[in-house]
């Protein structure tokens, strides 16, 4: 006999409707890379669809081997020119890009239309490379519904007119979304990489950095990039206690901060001597690219998954590469309970060079004071110290300069000098870099962090506190603690010296205009629906999914466990699938409603019409048992047989059909 | 796959599934598109990446509903002579309120395309090479369809319906009248070219003498016809096996057969006589018909 593969319907080549709308939904899936094509590409792509649309529609002439084959040689060429590499990122998608328009100068055969629907396919999944945010989504979703219309209408076009191949399309993506989402929630996700990624797989990203310098973090204060937003499990901190500590920095040569070799920064010791009630919160970090992550002023532990860094600070075992979610608890009040070994205390007493002669006096009169921190941050709000967005630039001495010629600073400045100062009068000093204060998001009921609210403070050793905080900008200009980075950029717009104003001024001058606040209002439900979606999306990795799992009742979820879900849960979504598509339904067919109707109307009189009974011996029978109703029937089952199986059926016949079965009156043998 | 007296219906059992050659570089496509995702821990890579793959598991489900239902009709097919086509009509029967579209009625002969709108039926011929006389089964038939995406097909366990076809002889050579041959009349028919009565026209036939041919006719564009003579009414003649000659028996009915049509062109009564069959002398399309059947059907009887 012949074998299963000759059973397989052959292939038509498609024609030119079919060709015309691959060429559509070629210019709908470039929609989503244009913007990051280099010009010349979308240029040289236009013009190989447009050449593919006067070959089918006006009959040019297809493009010999020797022409293709010239055209993969020098967009090849000018790739390799326009990246230096044929791999990566960005050179991979040009590629494909050009791969795509040479395909639609060649096809022929149904195969190659296809390959250009795959590849389309691919195209579209690239673009997720760059941006996963929902815009990009719902784009392209629209592009892939263009793709599978043109996919089905290579087969269909004869038939399916351009609306139904639509309906047809969509139906399908429909019936396939609740599959997708158990596959999307239940298929194991890794953490990391297969293999190295090409170096430009993630793109630039600058933010804090560990090495901190007059000037380094008053750069980022236009920078509205978010860096990470927080839950809190009750309600968050008052806004003087949202110190978000991320780096422990106490190296410096005079001018940079940077972080100590070894445990110089403080060792692995978090114990506590007392503290107040916990908070408790869930941190949802963007892409650093770096190891630290943020945390609330005091953490009380690293989060799972997470080591203990130098001075309390929290790192991740590799770079953040990808949106990151992590939960853990701070003190807001605490006393520290550890011990200062010699070797810390000295390298937190170390100061750069001996001090000038100014700075000795200054020195003197601070030891002249009981306590010295008080000392000097009254020094600090006594004189004409400005916390300022644009400080001057600082010479040979910083510290010497700031403190006694500008006087003009961000928070870096005074948080250094302050350090400084303090390891000059022989109290253990350290810089702290992190993030100050976020925005609340009342949509979302999270506070949105931005890498504006990078900021900078200090910690002293006391010997019955342990390290604790002191921020000298809080002194000059407590705005920027009340009120957040935002405020202090309004203040300033309206020439407004931050620390020299009572609050409710502030209030005043802060309070924006109607139209203002509710634009601002909808910037934040925006925001509020980008976090739920990044949730979903951008973080969701193996630790979500292990959240997932535990929220629907599976203990200890293991990738054997989520295997056999994951097929359970496809296996019965595809059932359910089948189920809605291939269900019996009641049949439409009004001849058939009115034959069991009239069948109905003897069965009332006690004549039953037998399953394997057909029309015609039922009428026989009828004719045998009630020769009353024998001619009435008998026309009806005529009629009945002539319109479900004869070849000339017509409306007027249906309406006598179904008049004759709804007089039909049956009495009572 | 088993026919029913009539007809055959498509139900869940009798239908197979296999991804085509364009499903397998789906199959790697989503494959590829998955170690992307998971190398760039991309979620909207996973979820396109599961998306296309639901969506082709969904597509089996079309696949399927596309065949599941259906009833197919095959008849019996229209008398041919060896050489010719059979064409065995089989209609496919859409019950259901789903359009179905795509669908091919495969032989191993032959593949036909159909789509067929809700609750109707179209009918196709299957047609089959003939090389000898007597019945052709009719092949045996699948049907099947990749609709809609082309990734997978499906197709019914093939099945060899109890329908046939009658194969008539290859007529032979023109050849003289038996020589031997007994006539009412006692006068030779002449072969019913010329001297004979003009009796109509009838539509050409592959077998018909050229000589009978209405060139006229067809040089006016009105198709080949040929003209049938209707001169000898009142004569006779026998056609007996014993008359041919010649080492092979097909070729000896290729004769007879010949004398056949060309005694029914030249309106004669005829009669067959071979070894167990004797029709008497008769004349008319059925008598045509059947003597061609005789011939077709006829076996050496057993020495």
């Amino acid at each position: 006999m012949f074998e299963f593969r000759s059973y397989r319907p052959p292939d038509d080549a498609p024609d030119r409707t079919a060709a015309n709308a691959l060429l559509a939904s070629t210019v709908a899936v470039f929609t989503l890379h244009v913007q990051r094509l280099p010009l010349w590409l979308s240029l040289v792509v236009a013009m190989l669809v447009a050449w593919r649309y006067l070959i089918e529609n006006h009959g040019w002439r297809t493009p010999g081997r020797m022409v293709r084959w010239a055209m993969v040689v020098a967009a090849t060429v000018m790739v390799f020119n326009q990246y230096h590499s044929l791999l990566g990122r960005d050179a991979g998608v040009a590629l494909l890009a050009i791969l795509i328009g040479l395909k639609l100068t060649e096809m022929r055969a149904f195969r190659d239309y296809v390959i250009a629907v795959f590849l389309l396919y691919f195209f579209t999944l690239s673009a997720f490379l760059f941006s996963q945010s929902p815009i990009t989504a719902v784009t392209a979703s629209i592009v892939t519904v263009a793709t599978t219309v043109t996919l089905v209408r290579l087969r269909n076009i004869s038939v399916l007119a351009a609306s139904r191949s639509l309906k047809m399309a969509l139906g399908l993506l429909l019936r396939a979304l609740p599959i997708m989402l158990i596959m999307y929630l239940l298929f194991p996700r890794i953490q990391g990489s297969l293999w190295a990624l090409p170096h430009d797989a993630f793109g630039a990203r600058t933010g804090l950095t560990d090495r901190v310098a007059p000037g380094t973090i008053n750069r980022l204060a236009e920078d509205d990039e978010i860096a990470f937003r927080v839950e809190f499990d009750g309600p968050p901190p008052r806004p003087d206690q949202r110190y978000w500590r991320a780096l422990v920095l106490s190296a410096t040569d005079g001018r940079t901060w940077y972080r100590s070799r070894g445990s110089m920064d403080g060792g692995a010791d978090w114990r506590f001597r007392s503290h107040g009630p916990p908070l408790r919160y869930t941190v949802d970090s963007e892409a650093t690219g770096k190891q630290w992550m943020v945390a609330l002023d005091m953490p009380a532990l690293p989060p799972a998954g997470a080591l203990a860094g130098p001075g309390r600070t929290v790192v991740a075992r590799t770079p953040i590469q990808k949106r990151f979610r992590y939960s853990m608890a701070s003190y807001t009040s605490y006393a520290t309970e550890e011990t200062l070994s010699a070797a810390v205390r000295a390298h937190a007493l170390r100061t750069h060079g001996p001090a000038s002669r100014r700075l000795r006096g200054l020195l003197r009169e601070f030891r002249a004071r009981p306590d010295p921190v008080e000392a000097v941050l009254g020094f600090f709000r006594d004189q004409d110290f400005q916390y300022t967005l644009t400080p001057p630039g600082l010479g040979d001495d910083p510290l010497d300069e700031f403190l006694f010629e500008s006087r003009r600073g961000y928070c870096e400045h005074f948080a250094s000098a302050f350090a400084s100062l303090m390891r000059h009068l022989g109290v253990p000093a350290r810089l702290v870099v992190g993030y100050q204060g976020g925005r609340w998001n009342p949509a979302g009921g999270y506070l949105i962090v931005r890498r504006s609210d990078a900021h900078a403070w200090s910690e002293v050793w006391r010997p019955d506190r342990g390290w604790i905080r002191v921020d000298p900008t809080a002194v000059v200009a407590p705005e920027r603690i009340d009120w957040g980075i935002e405020a202090l950029h309004a203040l300033s717009a309206q020439g407004v010296v931050p620390g020299q104003l009572g609050s409710a001024t502030v209030r005043a001058l802060l309070t924006r205009p109607w139209m203002t606040r509710q634009w601002q209002a909808l910037q934040l439900r925006w925001d509020a629906l980008s976090t739920t979606w990044n949730r979903w999306v951008t973080a969701y990795g193996p630790e979500s999914q292990e959240r997932l799992m535990r929220r629907l009742g599976f203990a200890a979820p293991s990738w054997a466990g989520m295997a056999i879900g994951l097929t359970a849960g496809v296996t019965a979504a595809l059932l359910l699938v089948s189920a809605t598509l291939l269900g019996r339904r009641r049949t439409r067919d009004p001849a058939a409603d009115a034959y069991s109707l009239i069948c109905a109307k003897l069965a009332s009189t006690g004549l039953q019409r037998r399953p394997h009974e057909g029309p015609l011996a039922f009428s026989r029978r009828v004719g045998i048992e009630r020769p009353d109703l024998a001619d009435e029937f008998s026309q009806f089952i005529d009629l009945y047989i002539r319109l479900r199986y004869g070849p000339d059926a017509s409306p007027s016949h249906m309406s006598i059909l179904q008049k004759l079965a709804r007089r039909f009156r049956a009495a009572p043998a | 796959m088993q026919f029913t007296p009539n007809e055959l219906l498509l139900g869940r059992q009798r239908l197979y599934m296999l991804p085509t050659s364009h499903g397998i570089y789906f199959g790697l496509l989503l494959l590829a598109m998955l170690l992307v995702a998971v190398n760039y821990n991309n979620g909207l890579a996973y979820a396109f990446t599961f998306l296309l793959s639901a969506m082709g598991l969904v597509s089996m489900l079309y696949t399927h509903r596309n065949l599941v239902g259906l009833r197919i009709i095959p008849k019996d097919a229209d008398p041919v002579f060896v050489g010719q086509l059979a064409s065995f009509p089989v209609q496919i029967d859409n019950p259901s309120p789903t359009i179905r579209s795509d669908i091919w009625l495969v032989s191993n002969q032959c593949r036909r395309r159909m789509d067929l709108g809700p609750q109707s039926h179209e009918q196709v011929l299957l047609s089959a090479a003939t090389t000898r006389r007597g019945y052709l089964r009719c092949p045996v038939i699948s049907i099947s369809s990749a609709f809609p995406f082309g990734l997978f097909y499906t197709w019914a366990k093939p099945a060899r319906p109890a329908y046939r076809c009658l194969v008539y002889p290859k007529p032979g050579p023109l050849l003289p009248w038996p020589a031997h041959f007994r006539s009412g009349g006692g006068r030779e028919p002449h072969r019913g070219i010329d001297g004979d009565d003009f009796a109509g026209l009838r539509a050409y036939q592959s077998t018909d003498p050229p000589g009978h041919v209405h060139w006229k006719a067809a040089a006016h564009g009105q198709g080949l016809q040929t003209k049938r003579f209707g001169g000898a009414t009142n004569a006779t003649i026998w056609l007996d096996w014993r008359a041919t000659h010649g080492p092979d028996i097909e070729d000896r009915i290729g004769i007879l057969c010949r004398w056949v049509l060309d005694a029914d062109a030249a309106g004669l009564r005829y009669g067959l006589r071979m070894p167990g069959v004797e029709l008497a002398p008769e004349r008319g399309q059925s008598h045509l018909h059947q003597s061609l059947r005789a011939l077709a059907l006829w076996r050496p009887p057993d020495v």
